[in-house]
């Protein structure tokens, strides 16, 4: 399992830096082209989005990874010991059958959309709409395993409010 | 419909369930329950961001300031501020003030910020003869008010969510912005002057200049977007872009500090921090496709209109037509600046907006709002809540930055807290001092 996750952030980590820093460089790119060489770049901003979508679900799964969402957790914090950990495994079941959830329903739409194509680029609209079923495969592979380091009682205890 | 959507978000946000999925969840439940096909989270997920070319600025601010950051940035802000009004009485809280606000309108972060220069003043100001509990609050109070200066992330959010000009936002905020900075520091003399806290020695004009140049790449960096956009040169993403290009030149030309081989750690980070903010924009909208399904907002706005106009009438029968809508409106607004403290202080400010701004744009536009004006009220009355005793989010970060507790910190917060407040009133009553520069650029 830690051989897999190894992998895992490195993959999820090399493309998110491949997305943001391509982004920079389109945007850029397509700045240059408009004040300096007066012409501008019909795919730049349609690169830029795709560029964006995929960031975003990529980065969604890193930040799953490191509890960067932003949470409330005042009122877990107020629960003792054992009824803090009952809330949240109960928590960690929803948010998994949603992410299941949100990755069935936008491969059925990844899958209805792929006949449409992106105007300025030309390619199937797929290729913007997969980030999301994509994204949301290695969401749950993290959710999972905080799932079951919860389980298994490895997650230390929130610290209590004072 | 509404009331399953509305209790389920707050019973899983109770859970420690992320808002996000807090909000997709809920969603979900609600779409269940009216028997609408589910298909629809698909299908709003993934194609919210394609409408959002705004929403690009985002994670190119958060990359900017990250790059600026790690050549030293907010230490060479900081010297410059010292050296500006460090010989004053109460200067070093002044410093505080400022380089807070500088370095939090660069990243955007009020938590953040708290940590860059709180870590770097509250050692500096104690040895000066502040108590510490007071640094600590004063860096938590003015990290926050950085959010309004541009480039402000969540003047950003507001206006990609609202559908309103980022350029004018941006410009919408300075002021009040300076004035919430004024407030502060206000409150930090008199501090200063009652404990009697020495004075430091003048710095030289030598010193002056040196720190001056050290923190010159940062200063241009505020004005290129400032004047680019003013101006009408940039759009805010085209500005963004600019900004990251430029902090990467100077990182690796003038500070000297940044090599190859840190970018991909810089950019790691930095797109984890936006995707968190993109993410979150992609279920809100459809949070609010769905809150709109259930026409939350108008029933929202019906129920605070009618409420308010209850109210007048049971205070008097007979007024005059222009002074109640004029009433009405002042007393709908008193009931949303209340009612956003609260949020404020539960949620994070850039989590908050996702929620707030759809519930409240219709409220805003049926008394006639400017919706500059309002999204700089909305934005004003969070970062207050941020620092609202008990829960304040920043306040957390604050006291672990400042390892103070709570309790010693509160007397120190409610005496800004008190003044923000004031400077709030006076930025939902006075819409000119947010609407005059937007003006400007139409």
């Amino acid at each position: 399992m830690t051989v897999f996750f190894r992998a895992l952030d490195r993959v999820l980590e090399t493309l998110l830096v491949m997305a943001l820093g391509s982004m920079c460089i389109v945007v850029a790119l397509g700045i240059f082209f408009r004040f300096v060489l007066n012409d501008s770049l019909s795919w730049a901003d349609e690169v830029a989005m795709l560029l964006l979508v995929w960031m975003t679900f990529l980065g969604a799964a890193l930040a799953m990874r490191d509890k960067a969402h932003y949470t409330f957790s005042y009122f877990v914090r107020t629960l003792n010991g054992k009824t803090q950990r009952f809330v949240r495994v109960l928590g960690s079941l929803l948010t998994m059958a949603m992410i299941l959830g949100l990755l069935y329903w936008s491969t059925k739409v990844t899958l209805e959309i792929r006949d449409w194509v992106m105007p300025a680029l030309g390619i199937s609209r797929a290729f913007a709409y997969g980030a999301c079923p994509v994204g949301t495969l290695f969401l749950f592979f993290y959710a999972l395993r905080d799932f079951i380091r919860l389980c298994q009682n490895q997650t230390a205890p929130l610290e209590q409010n004072k | 419909m509404s009331i399953v959507l509305l209790v389920t978000f707050a019973v899983l946000l109770l859970l420690d369930i992320p808002v996000v999925f807090c909000m997709l969840i809920s969603a979900l439940a609600a779409l269940f329950y009216s028997g609408t096909d589910p298909i629809m989270v698909g299908l709003e997920m993934s194609r919210a961001m394609g409408a959002f070319y705004p929403f690009l600025a985002v994670p190119f601010f958060i990359l900017a300031g990250d790059v600026m950051n790690y050549g030293g940035l907010s230490q060479k802000i900081t010297e410059f501020c010292t050296a500006l009004t460090g010989h004053r009485r109460g200067g070093m809280a002044m410093v505080t003030t400022l380089s807070s606000q500088m370095v939090g309108a660069i990243s955007g972060s009020s938590s953040a910020t708290c940590a860059a220069v709180g870590g770097v003043m509250i050692p500096i100001m104690e040895k000066q003869g502040y108590s510490r509990p007071f640094a600590t609050a004063l860096s938590a109070c003015s990290g926050t008010t950085g959010a309004l200066i541009p480039p402000s992330m969540m003047l950003l959010i507001y206006g990609v969510i609202a559908d309103v000009s980022i350029e004018k936002m941006f410009l919408a905020g300075v002021f009040p912005g300076i004035l919430m900075g004024l407030a502060l520091m206000t409150s930090s003399f008199f501090y200063a002057r009652k404990t009697q806290v020495p004075i430091n020695k003048k710095a030289g004009i030598k010193k002056l200049f040196r720190t001056a140049y050290a923190s010159l790449a940062a200063m241009i960096l505020v004005l290129i977007i400032f004047v680019g956009i003013l101006g009408g040169i940039f759009t805010a993403t085209e500005a963004a872009a600019v900004a990251v290009v430029y902090a990467v030149l100077v990182g690796f030309l003038i500070y000297r500090k940044l090599k190859i081989s840190d970018l991909p750690r810089i950019l790691v980070g930095a797109g984890k921090t936006a995707s968190v903010l993109s993410f979150l924009l992609c279920a809100a909208l459809l949070f609010s496709w769905v809150l709109a399904l259930g026409k939350v907002p108008e029933t929202v706005a019906g129920g605070l209109i009618e409420g308010c106009e209850g109210l007048l009438c049971a205070i008097s029968s007979d007024w005059d037509p222009d002074l109640f809508f004029l009433a009405k409106k002042l007393l709908i607004l008193a009931a949303i600046n209340l009612a956003l403290l609260l949020i404020g202080m539960f949620l994070d400010g850039g989590a908050a907006l996702f929620i707030v701004v759809p519930v409240l744009m219709p409220i805003g536009k049926e008394i006639g709002m400017d919706p500059i004006h309002f999204g700089v009220i909305i934005v004003c009355n969070l970062i207050i809540g941020l620092v609202t005793p008990p829960i304040g989010t920043t306040l957390f970060v604050a006291s672990g930055v400042g390892k103070v507790s709570m309790e010693s910190m509160i007397p120190h917060v409610l005496r800004f807290l008190g003044l923000m407040l004031l400077v709030q009133l006076i930025v939902t009553y006075i819409p000119p001092i947010s609407t005059f520069f937007p003006k400007l650029i139409q």
